[in-house]
């Protein structure tokens, strides 16, 4: 037989549908019975009450519950809006610090005023490119650059004058070479192009080129047109050469360049 | 008879009913998905149990951390079964055991004491 919560209960209620049933009812047995119903009624309502009770006791907690989650839900969304806004805080102090950092790396590397490589940096890169070439044994030139008679410009114009040379020179050279050529400033009016997967004649083509692209545009400024020349070295890297050999030799080509009259170019 | 040892599961609670000493009990949380047929058996037997009209002593120790209402109802049948025991002759006694923080079952022990009529009931507070 199954059994239910209300085994009882069902019970009585059935007694008291077949005493209702009956034809005939002894006054004595309804008393009897009646107070077996009050019995159990009296219980039920009892029950019924603690239970309740107990109910509405659970329903309160549940609801205290809920409060306090409610409560706890709006505070972490509250963390969470204040971490999102240290985060970001945090993500833009980060990007802040890149730029200076970059911004660092680019003094570290670049000379102040012209913006390109600078001396220490430049020399770095020709070390790699040396060691390049002797895996790749591919081609490989320099070029030293002067500009002729600067001292003159500085004198006869200013300081600003000559750093506004500087600057123009830079401009006009570094349009004239290709993105893989390296150039930097060694120092004075002396700068240097390196001329990876170059051969001395190409070389001698772009030098040429240079040589005539900074004589044609001349530097305008508020003292009037000056007009600025370049004499050029080119040395061409040889079997086992160091960079500072190299250096020596297009420096060398340079001078001669001087002393041929200079706004030229000579070749090691 | 044989004794009834249930082992308590996430739903239901620990019974272990030790006919022979007398010493039955229940444990845990009660919110069966069915409680006719969890408690059902625990019912049953012991109906028949007080039913020999037991010479030793009963005690009874209920622990409870969570009932859901069936589960009162249950307990109530039980605690009705024990009174008409000790009606009936039977020296039984139910000790409900409770946290000291835990004001609830505190208060739910007490709710259950009130409808017993000849069953001692008593309230035990743990620590």
């Amino acid at each position: 037989m199954e059994f239910s919560l209300f085994d009882k209960e069902k019970k009585i209620v059935e007694q008291a549908e077949k005493l209702i049933a009956k034809q005939e009812c002894d006054p004595e047995e309804i008393r009897d019975f009646l107070a077996v119903f009050i019995d159990a009624f009296r219980r039920c309502y009892q029950e019924q009450k603690c239970l309740i009770r107990i109910s509405d006791r659970l329903q309160e907690q549940l609801l205290e519950t809920k409060k306090e989650l409610l409560i706890k839900t709006d505070q972490l969304k509250r963390q969470a809006k204040d971490l999102k806004a240290l985060n970001e805080n945090f993500a833009s102090e980060i990007a802040a610090r890149k730029r200076i950092e970059e911004k660092l790396r680019i003094m570290a590397n670049r000379d102040a005023l012209t913006k390109v490589y600078n001396r220490r940096r430049f020399l770095e890169f020709l070390e790699m490119e040396v060691k390049k070439v002797k895996r790749t044994n591919k081609a490989l030139c320099l070029m030293i650059l002067d500009i002729d008679k600067f001292k003159n410009i500085n004198d006869q114009f200013g300081h600003a004058v000559g750093d506004q040379a500087l600057c123009h020179f830079t401009t006009v050279v570094s349009s004239g070479i290709r993105e893989i050529d390296v150039f930097g400033r060694l120092g004075g009016e002396e700068f240097g192009v390196i001329l990876p997967e170059t051969s001395r004649e190409e070389a001698l083509v772009v030098a040429e080129r240079l040589r005539s692209m900074v004589e044609k545009r001349g530097l305008i400024s508020a003292m009037g047109n000056i007009n600025i020349t370049v004499s050029i070295g080119i040395a061409e890297l040889r079997a086992g050469e160091s960079g500072e050999r190299l250096i020596a030799r297009a420096d060398a080509a340079m001078y001669v360049a001087k002393q041929n009259g200079r706004n030229r170019v000579e070749i090691a | 008879m044989e004794n009834i040892v249930i082992q308590p599961s996430e739903r239901t609670p620990e019974v272990n009913f030790d006919f022979v000493s007398g010493r039955l009990s229940i444990r845990g949380e009660a919110y069966p998905e069915n409680v006719s047929t969890f408690f059902g058996p625990v019912l049953a037997a012991l109906h028949t149990y007080l039913q020999t009209k037991p010479d030793h002593d009963v005690i009874m120790d209920i622990e409870m951390e969570y009932f859901n209402s069936s589960s009162a109802k249950a307990l109530m049948n039980i605690f009705q079964l024990m009174d008409e025991a000790v009606e009936a002759g039977v020296q039984a006694v139910v000790r409900w055991h409770y946290n000291k923080d835990d004001d609830i079952m505190q208060e739910f022990g007490e709710d259950f004491s009130e409808d017993l009529r000849f069953l001692s009931f008593e309230m035990v507070e743990i620590d």
